[in-house]
């Protein structure tokens, strides 16, 4: 029974439901932009995912500026599950750009300055799982990763502002349907758009919590262990 | 016990954090660019060439039949497609003589192009891609696929680590028992 | 104030003396950044125009990279020597510390650049020997020394350390580099400060957030 209902978690229903409506908006309701075709409807997944992953840095930041002042093990563990969860959407984000860039303005990448910056932040993320993986546990590893996640809400707007310099002084050579020309959805597009951005804000807060839970298990396991080791020792 | 922040940083911190933030507001002035151009799509009706064969004038014949001629700028961009639907980009400094070859096989396949256009001078010629929006469907799946497949495996691998602590757990509460 | 400036001064004084007998750091950084110039100047076909484009792009990439592996070297010297407890033993503040090392570091890689830019100069037949070369070499140096020595503090204890400095360190640095290779763009073009500001005050702006932030979170890392 219980097996059964550990699935039903109600953030995941909610979740669900939510995305059930953002997909039917999506794909039978929002009609199809004139300039792009059916290939602008992208913009409802990539617009949540690259929300999600930036809750993911600022939960990253916040919560590790909290460890450092209050030294409390649940806000490293705050941290580090949303430093993974930011970082999954953070693929999601650069995969689902890249598509949507090769039709509409005819290229994979270019040097704009969201695109540039998303992806240094990427890479800062990527650092900051890869330390905690090898660096030996325990308080000090908390305290160093923290001061990570620090750095990087503070590298973040000058690293925008290096990029938006660096793509003024050198145009991104972008020239398909999409190069110049706004759309002409407005009011419809706004409503998909928020919809599908609740869908994945509570998806993101599901896998938030469920990420959460497992590094509360692993400390509870080395807590266990201990407990055990000290049992034996008493008892040899 | 030392005091862990040296006076000498803890009163110098406050005057540099104030000048850091002027000065980033003060260079922060990014002149927008006013944006005033506008959109046009149609066939080739005309192309004009100097002498060397360099692209210098076109003209674009709208769905009413309405005819507008366009002059260029080095900086005018080119995105076209041949027959095949190979895509050429490229800007009017570097290769004029292609850009007019490509505009007058446009004129000859009837194929629309869509300009982007500010005071008679054309910023961008691209190909008009409104007949082609089942090939786009591609990158749209694509796009699902890949992220969603993403998504689950993430999933996945959350569920079969939980599974494996909980067992773990319950194994050493076991051991207490 | 003084005594401040005295204890930061003997830090970094100590790293320059051990540096002076047995020059190691300034030999590897000078020397990786030297292949990678050179290892360009037959992997891009350097004429004129080239040259233009690519050099400052590969000359800040060179110092980059090479910094990291003299930034290795800061804090494993301290640690094999046991000399990291002694240091936090003595009664200074953390961010004194950090600040010396930091001017060890910034010197290393000063003196590196003073070996490595002439190279370049030669290599890529550019025209680089003026003031704002001075300033940007400067900027730059303080901005990678500062971040640097947090970063190399910090995973002097990491397994495969050499792996995960850079890492941390070239994404953060970005900016910086950007900045450095701009404004190194302009100045090889022959154009000069007007053209350059914002990408100094940049630089500027980057070296004292993270001077100042380092500082202070420093004694977060030196803490047992």
């Amino acid at each position: 029974m219980n097996k059964v209902l550990g699935f039903l978690d109600p953030l995941l229903i909610v979740s669900a439901a939510l995305m059930g409506v953002a997909l039917y908006l999506i794909f039978m309701w929002v009609p199809t932009e004139t300039n792009q075709g059916a290939v602008q409807r992208i913009l409802y997944f990539h617009v949540p995912v690259a929300w999600g992953s930036m809750m993911g840095i600022f939960v990253v930041s916040g919560s590790s500026f909290l460890y450092l002042w209050k030294k409390d093990e649940k806000w490293d563990r705050l941290a580090v599950a949303s430093a993974e969860v930011g970082v999954v959407f953070g693929a999601m984000m650069l995969l689902s750009g890249m598509i949507w860039a090769r039709p509409v303005w005819a290229v994979w990448w270019t040097g704009e300055a969201k695109l540039t910056t998303a992806l240094i932040l990427f890479f800062i993320y990527v650092a900051y799982l890869m330390f905690r993986a090898y660096f030996p546990p325990g308080a000090q590893r908390q305290r160093l990763a923290a001061i990570i996640g620090v750095i990087g809400a503070i590298d973040s707007p000058i690293i925008y502002f290096a990029a938006n310099l660096w793509s003024q002084a050198h145009p991104p050579l972008v020239t398909g349907p999409a190069a110049d020309a706004d759309s002409a959805l407005g009011s419809d597009l706004g409503a998909v758009l928020l919809m599908s951005t609740l869908a994945f804000t509570f998806l993101f807060i599901y896998m938030l919590q469920t990420r959460y839970k497992i590094r509360k298990s692993e400390d509870d396991i080395v807590e266990l262990k201990r407990a055990s080791n000290a049992v034996e020792a008493s008892q040899a | 016990m030392q005091s862990r922040i040296s006076p000498l940083v803890g009163r110098t911190a406050l005057a540099t954090m104030f000048a850091l933030a002027a000065l980033v507001i003060f260079s922060n002035q990014s002149a927008a660019q006013a944006k005033d151009e506008e959109v046009l799509s149609g066939v080739v009706v005309g192309v004009d060439t100097d002498d060397n064969g360099n692209l210098t004038r076109l003209a674009v014949s709208d769905s009413s039949g309405q005819v507008t001629t366009f002059k260029f700028s080095t900086n005018t961009q080119f995105g076209l497609e041949n027959q095949a639907g190979d895509r050429w980009v490229s800007s009017h400094s570097d290769d004029p003589v292609e850009a007019a070859r490509r505009l007058r096989d446009h004129r000859e396949r009837f194929a629309p192009i869509t300009v982007s256009h500010a005071n008679g001078i054309a910023h961008s010629v691209v190909e008009r891609e409104e007949g082609k929006l089942e090939t786009n469907l591609g990158y749209l799946f694509a796009v699902f696929v890949i992220t969603w497949a993403l998504f689950f495996a993430y999933t996945l691998y959350m569920g079969r680590k939980q599974r494996v602590l909980q067992y773990e757990i319950a194994r050493l509460k076991g051991m207490f028992d | 104030m003084k005594d401040s400036l005295a204890v930061i001064w003997a830090i970094g004084r100590k790293d320059l003396l051990l540096e002076i007998r047995n020059k190691d750091v300034v030999v590897a950084v000078a020397g990786f950044a030297l292949l990678v110039l050179s290892i360009f100047t037959f992997a891009v076909d350097l004429n004129q125009a080239n040259a233009k484009l690519v050099g400052p792009g590969v000359l800040w990439a060179g110092i980059a990279f090479a910094g990291v592996t003299g930034l290795n070297r800061a804090f494993a010297l301290e640690v094999e020597g046991n000399t990291l407890e002694a240091l936090m033993l003595a009664p200074i503040s953390r961010d004194l510390i950090y600040l010396g090392k930091a001017l060890g570091n910034f010197l290393f890689i000063w003196v590196a650049q003073l070996i490595v830019i002439p190279a370049f100069a030669v290599l890529f037949n550019l025209i680089v020997f003026r003031w704002e070369m001075l300033v940007i070499c400067l900027l730059a140096t303080l901005g990678l020394s500062a971040v640097g020595t947090l970063f190399a503090a910090m995973s002097v204890r990491v397994r495969a350390r050499e792996v995960m400095l850079p890492l941390l360190f070239l994404p953060v640095v970005t900016p910086l580099l950007m900045a450095a290779v701009e404004s190194t763009g302009h100045l090889v073009h022959g154009r000069s400060w007007g053209d350059m500001a914002q990408w100094l005050q940049l630089a500027v702006a980057f070296d004292v957030a993270f001077l100042v932030v380092s500082a202070f979170i420093f004694q977060h890392i030196l803490e047992d």
